[in-house]
């Protein structure tokens, strides 16, 4: 085995080992495999591990560069996808029970894509049911927070988040609705981003919220993330809602100065009384890293954002609604009861407020893209909290005040850029002082991701967050 | 009198067919009343001139 510190090496270090044959792919994918059947158990990580067939294809892989053939940028690389992405002939549960039985017939684009580029599934990640949110009972097993066992690692990529910090895989794909990548991000200590809205193709996976879906790679540092996003990214013919719009070669854009670049610190998120004041002095912090830098950094207002939580669920809920109708009329026992409950509510969204929600969502944008003109990227806190205790998430809701105040004020914070469609990173930036990981949230202009890798690789660089491990991982 | 919000979901359901469970229906109007109650409170948006569908500034920008 390679002296590589494993745990740590980014992507392309381990592609490098692995081309001069100093790191064998099948040495490689075993060391994942190891470490799953240790602590997946613990974590619940992964709805079904891939073991024979990443085996199979880390032996290809090795012939491959034994004979010194052409490779992709991923070759011999494990890849964890959360289980709403289709898997030709594997299992593909969508983290619900009524598709226990489901197995695709064909690859989604962003699998095709990643095994192009010589990627390796190594797994199915687990995923609260329906890529919504909230999940009560999962089905495959409560997915654990590697820094704290006792807590959530975040919805809805649960899985691919924990898998990730973890060491579970190299890197994994998951979906952000309205925070789903960004979230498990943050909580586990990760590099999570949601690409522009029709920067990736989503042929071949179950839709949650036609507008907003988003496939993203969580990955442990922000060049990984690059890496991913670039070999994903692209117009797709089976999918509409791509865009024909170049794809940079983000990698390229790293360790750029980031002096003059325009940051603004988002004044809802910063002074929202759900904000929890630990997290609150880690942002604080991180912000300073980027003015030493001498980016130039200010406080901006986009006034809708804290009160935007309640338009998301109108809107998310009642579309998840439409496209589980079939579910909730034949099926709906079958399903968790947060599931249930929140899409049968979702069910008598009124028109009004569908209507009325819309033109929210449209203010909101626009409130956004007019910050956008005055500053680069907009930085806030991930989630206004660390995470959670898994308990609590258990919990039914008793009142119309336990709603609003549990679930209302926590999608106003990923979710707003989501509507508006815009990309966004959360990056590392910190832990509170009972060791729980923040996160950065970076948002910017439609299609401009690299400007997000270029300032959170910059980040990185100058705090090295990234390389902080849960305790469990360590070992 | 105001019928209760647990028989405004069984009402509304029923209306469009949609079966729910009654273990459940406690839930989804706290769920149901919590949506309504902060629309309410966003009745002091100018959202008249905003238009709906025009949402995608993106494509805008790139056209």
């Amino acid at each position: 085995m390679s002296n590589l510190d494993l745990k740590t090496a980014s992507i392309d270090t381990l592609v490098k080992a692995m081309r001069k044959q100093e790191l064998s792919p099948v040495e490689l994918v075993n060391w994942y495999l190891e470490r799953i059947e240790k602590l997946n158990p613990v974590l619940n990580s992964y709805i079904t591990v891939c073991a024979d067939e990443a085996r199979e294809q880390a032996r290809k892989a090795e012939a491959l560069l034994a004979n010194k053939a052409e490779t992709g940028p991923l070759v011999g690389v494990p890849i964890a996808l959360k289980d709403q992405i289709f898997t030709k002939g594997i299992r593909t549960t969508n983290g619900s029970l009524y598709y226990k039985d489901h197995i695709p017939t064909e690859d989604a684009t962003v699998v095709t894509k990643l095994k192009d580029a010589g990627a390796i599934i190594i797994g199915k990640a687990n995923m609260s049911e329906f890529a919504l949110g909230g999940t009560r009972k999962y089905p495959y097993g409560t997915p654990r927070n590697p820094w704290d066992l006792d807590r959530d690692p975040g919805t809805s990529s649960a899985g691919s988040g924990s898998a990730v910090s973890a060491r579970l895989c190299a890197a994994s794909l998951g979906e952000d609705t309205g925070g789903s990548v960004r979230g498990p991000a943050g909580h586990c200590g990760v590099v999570g981003i949601r690409p522009t809205y029709g920067r990736i193709s989503r042929h071949g996976f179950f839709g949650a919220v036609w507008f907003t879906d988003t496939i993203g790679p969580i990955t442990t540092c922000v060049e990984d993330n690059a890496l991913i996003v670039r070999t994903i990214s692209g117009k797709d013919s089976k999918d509409v809602t791509t865009k024909p719009i170049p794809v940079p070669n983000y990698t390229e854009g790293l360790g750029k100065s980031i002096k003059g670049l325009r940051i603004g610190i988002l004044k809802e998120y910063m002074e929202h009384e759900g904000l929890d004041s630990e997290v609150r002095t880690v942002v604080e912090a991180a912000t300073e890293v980027f003015r030493e830098a001498g980016a130039s950094v200010k406080t901006v207002s986009v006034p809708f954002v804290s009160r935007s939580g309640p338009v998301f669920i109108a809107l998310a809920d009642s579309e998840a609604a439409a496209a589980t109708d079939h579910v909730l009329r034949d099926n709906s026992a079958i399903l968790d009861s947060a599931t249930r409950t929140r899409l049968l509510a979702g069910s008598l969204t009124p028109s009004y407020i569908y209507h009325r929600a819309l033109r929210a969502k449209a203010m909101l944008t626009n409130q956004f893209h007019a910050a956008l003109k005055d500053v680069d990227i907009l930085i806030s806190p991930t989630q206004p909290t660390a995470a959670p205790l898994i308990e609590t998430g258990e919990k039914v809701f008793s009142s119309a005040e336990d709603v609003a105040k549990r679930l209302h004020t926590h999608r106003s914070f990923c979710a707003s850029f989501a509507m508006a469609a815009l990309p966004a990173i959360s990056i590392p930036c910190g832990l509170t002082p009972n060791g729980l990981p923040v996160g950065l949230h970076l948002a910017g202009r439609p299609f401009e991701e690299e400007v997000l890798f270029q300032a959170g690789y910059a980040y990185q660089e100058t705090t090295q967050w990234n390389k902080s491990l849960p305790p469990l991982a360590v070992s | 009198m105001a019928l209760s919000s647990e028989d405004r979901v069984r009402e509304a359901a029923s209306l469009i067919g949609m079966p729910i469970p009654e273990h459940d229906i406690k839930e989804i109007a706290a769920r149901f009343t919590a949506l309504i109650e902060s629309f309410r409170s966003l009745d002091d948006l100018e959202l008249q001139h905003e238009l709906p569908y025009h949402t995608d500034l993106s494509e805008a920008q790139h056209e």
